[in-house]
């Protein structure tokens, strides 16, 4: 709670020309709106742009700030717009190409860390991973946003319904359904 | 006080004769939190003798939790490190443009206005232009143009007349 109020706390500074304090807030929710993005587009160079857009949103939104709700609901309300958006426009059909590319790129983030792993054990790792990603790529946006919250955000339903902009129940069903589609395409990883 | 009501709900739904699975999307909440670890100790306690009993719940938290740990899988990658770099130069260039161009959607907003606009005044220029004289009447112009060409060929036929005449009288005195 103390995080939350810190948040608008450090925004209402911003509102006032502080840009130290969106420094702070950058340097705070840079790396989960990233990778929120990340998970969102599945693409790494398109989830920075996005990403940057937020902040650049946040920033030009300054002057009217007020803080009448928590700080990361305002923030991913805007990522999940710009992310929906993204998605709607069809624009991911044209970075479509750069999904396996992405793939080993994700994958080779991770190899200096997993130099202890056999080929074969990396080879099986890798794809679950593409698998997983295709499995989530299929969700609808809005479901996949919600399970993006659920699962890596670890937000609780009500925050997740206050970004969506919708009732709490909304959200259970979306979520209810999201994982009924996973399952029916990951069980079998388990 | 709202963790005790979410037990005392726990308690009384998932007795095994009520498995929340037959109880709709809404209820499924509680697997979902069971298996993401969220529940609170007593209701997943509670829980966790449900599951104990019933089939279909077991195979939910079986593929729940199979789909949970997949998840874990799809990493997100580091961001790049000239990531701020590049934000504070996005943001310096917009702070470098006059205001009305900070206006988000200026464009969008301005050019098909603009556009109106023009297409507008085109409008109201053709509107307002005098209409064309009705084919067949001559302007004054044109007119003035034909008397004096008129005049000027009178004189010229009157002025042959003359030169014939003393030509005429050049030749009979010859003779």
């Amino acid at each position: 709670m103390a995080t939350v109020e810190h948040d608008a706390e450090l925004m209402l500074r911003v509102r006032d020309g502080c840009s130290g304090s969106f420094a702070i807030l950058l340097e705070r929710h840079r790396g989960p709106v990233v990778h929120f993005m990340f998970r969102m587009v599945q693409n790494q160079a398109v989830a920075e742009e996005l990403a940057q857009e937020v902040f650049l949103r946040v920033y030009r939104s300054r002057g009217s700030y007020e803080p009448t709700a928590k700080f990361t609901t305002w923030l991913y309300r805007i990522a999940t717009h710009l992310a929906l958006n993204w998605l709607r426009d069809g624009k991911h059909e044209r970075g479509q190409q750069s999904l396996d590319t992405g793939a080993e790129e994700g994958t080779s983030a991770r190899q200096v860390a997993d130099y202890e792993l056999t080929v074969e054990q990396r080879m099986v790792r890798d794809s679950r991973f593409v698998e997983v990603r295709r499995a989530i790529e299929a969700l609808p946006g809005k479901q996949r946003a919600a399970v993006m919250m659920h699962k890596y955000r670890e937000m609780e339903y009500s925050h997740i319904a206050r970004v969506l902009e919708c009732s709490e129940s909304a959200v259970k069903s979306l979520l209810f359904r999201a994982y009924q589609t996973l399952r029916a395409r990951l069980a079998h990883l388990g | 006080m709202a963790e005790a009501n979410r037990i005392k709900r726990v308690r009384r739904e998932f007795v095994p004769a009520q498995c929340p699975l037959t109880a709709g999307e809404q209820s499924a909440e509680v697997l979902l939190d069971f298996v993401s670890r969220r529940l609170e100790p007593e209701a997943a306690a509670v829980f966790q003798k449900h599951v104990d009993l019933c089939p279909a719940c077991q195979a939910f938290v079986g593929t729940q939790s199979a789909v949970w740990q997949a998840l874990d899988a799809f990493e997100a990658m580091p961001v790049s490190e000239d990531f701020d770099r590049k934000l504070w130069a996005r943001i310096e260039r917009e702070e470098r443009e006059p205001w009305w161009k900070r206006i988000s959607g200026f464009d969008a907003i301005w050019k098909p206005a603009i556009a109106v606009a023009a297409m507008a005044l085109v409008m109201l220029g053709l509107w307002m232009r005098p209409a064309p004289p009705p084919a067949g009447t001559a302007s004054h112009a044109e007119m003035n143009l034909d008397v004096e060409q008129i005049d000027r060929t009178l004189e010229d036929m009157e002025m042959l007349r003359e030169l014939g005449l003393v030509a005429e009288a050049g030749s009979a005195r010859q003779m």
